[in-house]
């Protein structure tokens, strides 16, 4: 059991896979952009550790968000872990760029 | 709800697996001994040529002495907390610490024994290079809570060093190592590797 930060715009999926984590025994927080996700203090007095985040739809502020996050998380002594996802196929370029935030990535079509 | 062929819900998984695997472990060390003779480990001759905090794939080099890397090899070997008392008498007594750099190029020195008033500050200064190393791979954690002092009923002192450690031996036949810059150490094709875990079972402090 885990407990996970999930990030997402789109609220039908948020809702949905929330529901698939919380079925699996994680313990999960919702927030729907980087922006609003205050990832330390999200559950109660445990902290998050692992941030899923749904990257399918990034705007410029969207990117900055990102990279402030995975920035943070970077020098996170806990080692709270990242993973992106996306449900369109953005190609490898994508993919790397995201990987180089140091986060984990997957296409999830 | 989702398929349970997700991949969104088995990247998760994974990465919990990983969490698990390494949380309890605390941060990772890696203690290079030159000069090994074959068919030995950690035996009489070699050199503790250095010690370095290994995070997220990279190594950082942790800025010690010859006295101090051989009370970090020291530490890290020990599984309960140590007196000042038992480290000096730990280190005299272990072939590998007197004889330590017996055969690198500053071959007529030998460790010198470290006195037991001065445990107290050679752990501050152990501290203080862990603190320098922790900042540069940019994490806030404090060295003292990785470099433990346990006060017992009493006023000793028990230190007990909180990580995983894990010793590589190059053979005293391979090439040089370049170990001072710390990012560009490469290994030898002679290797030994010896890994230990410290502290694990103490470590609710």
């Amino acid at each position: 059991m885990a407990q996970i930060l999930l990030i997402s715009s789109n609220e039908v999926e948020r809702t949905k896979l929330a529901a698939a984590l919380r079925h699996r025994g994680h313990i999960v927080c919702l927030a729907d952009h980087c922006g609003t996700a205050d990832f330390r203090s999200g559950i109660g007095p445990q902290r998050i550790e692992i941030v899923v985040c749904d990257v399918a739809v990034l705007n410029e502020a969207g990117w900055r968000e990102l990279r402030a996050l995975a920035e943070l998380l970077r020098h996170d002594p806990a080692g709270i872990r990242m993973l992106c996802y996306c449900r369109i196929y953005r190609g490898p370029r994508f993919q790397l760029d995201v990987e180089r935030l140091g986060a984990r990535f997957v296409y999830a079509e | 709800m989702q398929s349970r062929r997700d991949p969104i819900l088995d990247s998760v998984e994974l990465l919990v697996h990983e969490l698990a695997e390494q949380r309890p472990r605390g941060l990772g060390f890696r203690v290079i001994h030159c000069f090994r003779k074959p068919g030995t480990i950690c035996g009489p001759g070699e050199e503790i040529a250095a010690v370095l905090l290994v995070h997220q794939g990279r190594e950082y080099w942790l800025p010690l002495p010859l006295s101090l890397r051989i009370l970090f090899d020291y530490l890290a070997r020990a599984r309960y907390p140590q007196s000042a008392a038992q480290i000096v008498s730990g280190i005299r007594r272990n072939p590998l610490y007197v004889s330590d750099n017996a055969t690198s190029k500053h071959e007529r020195r030998r460790a010198l024994p470290i006195p037991r008033s001065f445990v107290r500050v050679y752990i501050e200064r152990l501290r203080l290079a862990i603190r320098k190393t922790l900042n540069e791979a940019g994490l806030t954690i404090e060295a003292r809570d990785v470099l433990l002092s346990q006060r017992t009923v009493t006023n000793e002192m028990g230190y007990r060093l909180l990580g995983h450690c894990e010793w590589i031996h190059i053979d005293a036949l391979s090439s040089p190592c370049n170990v001072h810059d710390g990012r560009a150490f490469r290994l030898s094709p002679q290797v030994h590797t010896v890994r230990s875990a410290v502290g694990q079972s103490l470590n609710n402090n």
